[in-house]
């Protein structure tokens, strides 16, 4: 405490309180201020009180209780400034992201460079197009145009099929510069669906395979995941349309395989059935089927027991086919039947392609084989479709 | 009770004299729908206060504050609604009916705020037996066991509700320990005072020593209220920014911040001021790094700090005529009115 000359007045109880409690107007609370800085005895009151005020406060605190539901808060207490770095660094994230796929370039573009191939089969076939419920009998050329207008990975038609095509479109968004996470999730139904399947992971893999492409697969195969993916477009508005598909779509594919790999399968009852391609994705699969010419118009084949094609491959002539059962078939010929293959592998296969041989230059050559990937992520390779033998590394 | 004997009261405390019950009220009424809203808000008729009393009572409490205006300016009915509408009515009810000696009153008094004036005592004093001995006091006093004139005198009345009575009951009660303080230590002999020594004082020339103090008490000169007050608290006072932050309700990091700006406006102030005189840079950086206590045994900074001559000082009116401007004010607007 310090002594020292006041001046002879001094402002009373109230108006000190009222200025401790900021009661009074800005003039009075200044008069007050003026007096406080000139004054030790009245900051010596002013600042008892308070400190009064504030042992009062800390008396009434009660002992720590914790409320109903601040359990959360009391947690997260400690942590109230890191939303700052967190904000930056999803700042810093999302900016990778669209710069990533800026640098991507459009799926459709590498469509237009695909070829059309003929269709000739019974039935109508609908190339599907942007609009929520197209018309069965719009002329198909229309339709197509459409279709190649709207193959860009982000507008599937959702409102066709739903939460599947939701899900899809959200795999197909998956932020593409996190290579861990390309065993995200295609989630597809099954029947067509199983077609959608391949479609999904196609699409995914061309949305975030770009800057992993010149590593892992060859452009070629690149270009092939696109025409697959309009190609399963199509059968899949071709199955809506008909319903000649609905035995194929109960029989439906439902896989799911694990983050190592590891595939595990599932029959389930449901029509509507999920595959989840995170294995052939985790593995780098290239999950691409060919097209099927037939009449020189470009049409999913419908195998002899009715099913849409899940998966098709072609080269040399010969196309190879699995129905969404796992039922495998071949047709050697434009224009041939379709004879069924003899199972000579394990587990259900799930995805066909073709392998193209490389020379020690790297340059790939004309694909030569068929390559069929069961559900458990095995490899059978074959030149004629006919006899498959197992291979003993994993597939590229 | 020795904290009530030989402590002057501020000239500011005694209640407002401008309205009476008879006569200066006049013109002066609270309109009819204001006071039932005010009335109904609050405790006045668990107290037993009519319209008419509790009307008295805010009368008072407005002319003695002059509706929260400087001395000398008149309240506007929007002004005067605000300022009644913003008092602590119920406390205020209840210090006016512990201050006539209704018993209930006194009951629910000593219930609310007996403990609480109790800690706050021991909280001010810093020790349990003289925070007690303080409180005693102070309810004594409260009571209206002292008279004046004769007459039973309560503390409570004087009470306007600007603030909360809590508060107000903490800062009397900071009063009353401040002033017995000072007053008991002002007794103390010179020997226990054991002043602090410098180590090794740097000796100012007898030269620069005047134009040092002349050009600091040039600089304390400029600086404004707030500043003052922040550097009288935060030097002179010896208070932490976080004590200075919660009496001015802003946050610390707003106190060291303004703080500091006054520091180097005073310090830019003292060079200019130096320079003026003719002194060298260096010089003065050499005068400016002397130790504090040194200049302030031979300069007086506190003195110079709180010294009453800058303009803030000057321009306002003195606190102690406050009460009786306002009452001036309210008579010569009421004889406007007419």
């Amino acid at each position: 405490m310090k002594t020292m000359a006041q001046s002879g007045t001094h402002p009373d109880a109230e108006s000190l309180n009222a200025f401790a409690e900021l009661a009074l107007p800005a003039a009075e609370r200044q008069q007050v201020l003026v007096h406080l800085a000139s004054c030790d005895r009245c900051r010596e009151v002013v600042f008892l009180a308070q400190a009064a005020a504030g042992a009062e406060a800390a008396a009434s605190v009660p002992v720590a209780s914790p409320e109903p539901g601040s359990g959360l808060r009391g947690l997260f207490a400690g942590w109230r400034w890191t939303w700052i770095p967190a904000t930056a660094l999803a700042g810093v994230v999302g900016f990778a992201v669209l710069h990533h796929f800026k640098s991507v370039p459009p799926v459709t573009e590498i469509a237009r460079n695909t070829k059309q191939v003929a269709v000739a089969t019974e039935g109508s076939v609908k190339p599907e197009s942007a609009a929520p419920k197209p018309t069965l009998d719009e002329p198909s050329e229309t339709k197509r145009a459409t279709r190649t207008k709207s193959a860009a990975p982000t507008s599937f038609p959702s409102k066709d099929v739903g939460t599947l095509a939701k899900k899809e479109s959200e795999t197909a968004n998956l932020p593409a510069a996190d290579a861990s996470e390309m065993a995200s999730v295609a989630v597809v139904s099954s029947g067509v669906v199983g077609g959608s399947a391949i479609h999904g992971a196609a699409q995914k893999r061309s949305a975030i395979g770009g800057p992993y492409a010149a590593n892992n697969q060859q452009q070629v195969a690149d270009d092939r995941q696109e025409v697959a993916r309009d190609q399963l477009h199509s059968a899949r508005f071709d199955a809506r349309a008909n319903g000649a598909t609905a035995g194929a779509a109960q029989a439906g594919l439902a896989g799911k395989a694990d983050a190592q790999g590891q595939a595990t399968t599932a029959a389930a009852p449901a029509p509507a059935r999920e595959v989840t391609m995170r294995a052939a994705a985790k593995s780098g699969l290239s999950i691409a089927t060919d097209e099927v010419a037939v009449d020189g118009k470009r049409k999913l084949p419908v195998l002899p027991n009715g099913a849409i094609a899940l998966s098709t491959a072609t080269t040399g002539g010969r196309t190879v086919a699995i129905d969404p059962s796992g039922a495998v078939f071949l047709n050697e010929a434009p224009g041939a039947k379709w004879t069924a293959i003899a199972t000579q592998w394990t587990g259900r296969a799930v995805l066909v392609r073709v392998r193209g041989t490389s020379t020690a230059g790297g340059i790939t050559l004309e694909p030569t084989e068929f390559e069929l990937i069961n559900d458990q992520n095995k490899v059978w390779s074959s030149s004629d479709g006919k006899i498959w033998l197992a291979e003993t590394s994993p597939p590229q | 009770m020795a904290y009530l004997r030989g402590v002057e009261t501020a000239p500011l405390e005694p209640a407002g004299e401008s309205l009476t019950e008879d006569g200066s009220a006049e013109g002066r009424r609270i309109p009819r729908s204001l006071l039932e809203e005010l009335w109904q808000a609050s405790n006045a008729r668990e107290w037993g206060l009519g319209r008419e009393e509790f009307s008295r009572i805010l009368l008072e409490s407005a002319a003695a504050q002059n509706f929260g205006l400087l001395p000398g300016g008149i309240a506007s009915t929007e002004q005067q609604a605000t300022f009644l509408r913003e008092l602590k009515l119920d406390d205020l009810v209840l210090a006016k009916a512990c201050a006539a000696g209704n018993e209930r009153a006194w009951e629910r008094f000593v219930a609310q705020y007996g403990q609480a004036l109790t800690r706050a005592a021991i909280a001010i004093s810093g020790s349990e037996t003289v925070g007690r001995d303080l409180a005693d006091a102070f309810y004594a006093e409260l009571y209206g066991l002292e008279l004046r004139d004769g007459a039973r005198r309560c503390p409570l009345d004087s009470y306007r509700g600007r603030g909360s009575l809590l508060g107000w009951l903490r800062t009397t009660l900071a009063q009353r320990f401040v002033d017995h303080y000072r007053r008991t230590h002002r007794e103390q002999p010179l020997d226990d005072y054991d002043a602090p020594v410098g180590d090794s004082p740097v000796e100012a020339s007898p030269y620069e020593l005047p134009m040092l103090a002349r050009a600091v008490e040039s600089a304390l000169q400029h600086i404004g209220p707030e500043e003052r007050f922040l550097m009288a608290a935060y030097y002179l006072d010896d208070r932490t920014l976080a004590r200075i932050a919660s009496i001015l309700r802003v946050h610390e990091a707003t106190v060291n911040r303004r703080l500091r700006r006054a520091t180097e406006s005073v310090r830019k102030e003292v060079v200019r001021n130096l320079l003026k005189a003719g002194m060298s840079r260096r010089a003065i950086e050499e005068a400016l790094g002397m130790d504090p206590r040194y200049v302030d045994l031979k300069m007086d900074l506190k003195k110079l700090l709180q010294s009453p001559r800058s303009e803030a000082f000057t321009e306002k009116a003195p606190l102690d005529e406050k009460a009786s401007r306002s009452g001036e004010a309210i008579s010569n607007k009421a004889e406007a009115a007419e």
